[in-house]
């Protein structure tokens, strides 16, 4: 009996261990040591991205177009004449703290020259100050955090044009009053904050703004409390799974009012839209590809699309595709790896047409993307139709 | 009102569901099983991988649902719960190794079953009862109906049966128990195979309601654990009202109240309860083994 503690000290260690390793980082393909300064070696991009929490879906998709864009480029020969681009990804599990750890063991090993990350608002606001203060740019799939923003640049659609699609559409189809879900997330909060002054700026009444967490499993009291409220749509804010849930909610209280979701995943549009068929989403161009017109597709999107054929859900995949390509447009700019001259490089090169629209950063924006190029859209497991189409 | 009121019932009874199989275990074997989560979770996820990948009809899917949850189980009592019985450990090292099969079984599902959420059709034939502007849908009944009878069930057996008795036994004191010719590892296996039985079904049920992922585990969990404390968590039909509190006083602050604060508000709330009936609003005033 006297070797149970130390069994129980041995075990206690065993998973200090393993939780370490777990949280560790991926080398794609090796490194090591400062690569910034290594003329020759390889250019490493760090990836924060979750890989096994709430948002791995959207991630995941992020990390496939970060490699296929990566592949593509190293086949072309690379960057800043002949030298190869690497990937050296930390999983950040959805957890702001955890993102700062992984940013942190990304520097201290591999000292990459840009980040290209994830789609956690919450987690890129966290290592925000920390890319300021160690002088790395990065470009992610989040908005752009409103402190210590001067070294972060989105691939996301800005703000207003996620909402104001759907607000749009909302006065297009006469509908006076609505309702809002969203979820505690800076994204999320930032989009309320547009979206209520764009109803308003309508003439479009706010029935309700019901706050829900990121991994609510039933939804049915707040969309009832807003039906109840006299709301004739709900606009949904949040993303992930809970697209399912409020769709279901909407089902179980016999509404027809239509759910208007943001950009999503194809698994939880199609599994929304099974469940209550009155789902319309806002779509990037790639997800309604296959039914645009020719005049309507860009080169970027043929691009994407004729080196990624089998891809079945873009968005995101689009987003990390573009990210590496305004990384490696940077990187030629700079005409090398200092993180200060690719962050002026990001803000002063020419317009890059992406798959999720044409990016052209200044020193006063960060996202690039100034006119609205997505639609509104219902999707279902066997078919795309363009419902509305903004104004431009 | 009463829409809210049969919203929270219908979320209570997923959380009874839950807090059933937290005051089993914890009746029968004194063990607070922080891995009851996971059951539900590996029910819905087993039932919604193998309709959805495998194509099997939902009657087929549920099953596996079910025995998914039932491995699950068995894997907790005989490689964790067991094992660490046997070396000694305390209450507290046996909660943690339940705790940490939680966690371990989310990634599992996760890595082997993906991050998507599984789709689990609702029991045929579905339809909704709508009066008087309530409406309740076929798989609510179905799962009030399967919570009323597996608690009022249990409840029966464990009070009345020979089994039921030598299960409290263990509970009270493993070596007195051994002493009176009970096994306790057998009791603690048959106990927590139905407990993971019991979080399948509940699994398989609520699915189709909400939706099956790889981490609604630690969600059920929480308000699981809640609702069994609130409920009395030495008596399964108490505990199963617990969670008939627990989800009506969520959806009432919910619509009455205020989302943004929900869990400080539940909290407080069921706290304040607790506060003046320190053994659970249905239970007997001293939380203790015995």
């Amino acid at each position: 009996m006297r070797a149970t503690p130390r069994l129980l000290g041995v075990a206690a260690a065993a998973v200090a261990v393993l939780s370490l390793v777990a949280c560790g980082s991926n080398l794609s393909s090796g490194s090591n040591g400062d690569n910034r300064s290594n003329a020759d070696g390889p250019v490493v991009l760090g990836v924060l991205v979750d890989q096994t929490a709430y948002l791995k879906t959207v991630d995941q998709g992020v990390l496939k177009g970060i490699n296929a864009a990566v592949k593509a480029i190293n086949d072309q020969g690379g960057v800043l004449g002949g030298r190869q681009l690497q990937v050296v990804s930390g999983d950040m599990a959805a957890d702001p703290q955890k993102q700062v750890q992984a940013f942190q063991r990304i520097m201290g090993t591999d000292k990459p020259a840009l980040f290209v990350n994830g789609f956690s608002s919450a987690g890129n606001a966290a290592v925000a100050p920390l890319a300021k203060s160690q002088h790395v740019p990065m470009v992610v799939a989040s908005v752009v955090p409103q402190q210590d923003a001067e070294w972060i640049f989105s691939t996301i659609t800005p703000v207003r044009y996620e909402t104001g699609t759907r607000v749009e559409y909302l006065q297009h189809d006469g509908i006076t009053k609505v309702g809002i879900l969203y979820d505690p997330t800076p994204y999320n909060k930032q989009q309320l904050q547009v979206i209520s002054d764009q109803l308003k700026a309508a003439g479009i009444d706010i029935a309700g703004a019901e706050q829900h967490a990121s991994d609510a499993v039933d939804l049915r009291p707040q969309v009832s409390k807003l039906l109840g409220a006299g709301a004739q749509a709900i606009i949904k804010l949040s993303s992930g799974p809970t697209q399912i849930v409020a769709a279901k909610a909407l089902a179980d209280a016999g509404s027809r009012a239509p759910l208007l979701i943001g950009i999503e995943s194809r698994a939880n549009i199609v599994q929304a839209s099974a469940a209550y068929p009155h789902v319309l989403v806002v779509a990037s161009p790639l997800q309604v590809n296959a039914v645009l017109k020719e005049a309507d597709r860009s080169q970027s999107v043929k691009s994407f699309t004729d080196t990624n054929p089998a891809e079945q859900d873009p968005t995101y995949v689009g987003r990390g595709w573009d990210a590496v390509f305004l990384a490696a447009a940077a990187l030629e700019k700079a005409g090398s790896t200092d993180g200060q001259a690719l962050r002026d490089a990001l803000e002063s090169m020419d317009s890059y047409a992406g798959t999720s629209g044409a990016y052209d950063y200044t020193a006063s924006d960060h996202y690039g993307i100034t006119s609205n190029p997505d639609y509104l859209a219902k999707i279902t497991e066997t078919s795309v139709d363009i419902v509305f189409t903004p104004k431009r | 009102m009463i829409n809210t009121l049969a919203i929270g019932l219908s979320l209570g009874c997923v959380y009874g569901f839950v807090a059933v199989g937290f005051a089993l275990i914890y009746r029968t074997t004194g063990v607070m099983n922080f891995g009851q989560g996971a059951f539900v979770m590996l029910g819905g996820m087993g039932a919604g991988y193998a309709g959805q990948e495998w194509g099997l009809p939902l009657a087929v899917s549920a099953l596996i649902g079910v025995c998914f949850a039932v491995i699950g189980g068995l894997v907790l009592v005989l490689t964790v719960v067991l094992p660490l019985w046997k070396r000694g450990a305390g209450d507290l090292i046996t909660m943690l190794g339940t705790l940490l099969f939680l966690v371990a079984s989310e990634n599992l599902v996760l890595n082997l079953m993906g991050s998507d959420p599984r789709p689990v059709p609702p029991i045929p034939p579905h339809f909704t009862l709508s009066a008087a502007g309530l409406r309740i849908d076929s798989q609510s009944l179905w799962i009030v109906a399967a919570a009323v009878v597996v608690s009022a069930g249990l409840g029966a057996f464990i009070a009345k049966t020979p089994t039921g008795v030598a299960m409290r036994a263990v509970a009270t004191d493993q070596n007195v128990a051994r002493l009176m010719g009970v096994n306790p590892a057998r009791i603690a296996v048959v106990v927590f195979a139905a407990a993971a039985l019991i979080g399948g079904i509940g699994g398989v049920l609520v699915a189709p309601l909400q939706f099956a992922a790889w981490n609604a585990a630690h969600l059920y969990n929480i308000k699981g654990f809640v609702a069994a404390v609130v409920g009395g968590v030495l008596d399964v039909r108490t505990a199963f009202l617990g969670g008939l509190v627990v989800g009506v006083a969520e959806a009432f602050i919910l619509t009455y109240a205020s989302s943004s604060y929900l869990d400080v508000i539940l909290l407080g709330f069921l706290l304040l309860l607790l506060l003046l009936r320190p053994g659970g609003l249905f239970g007997r005033a001293v939380a203790v083994k015995y």
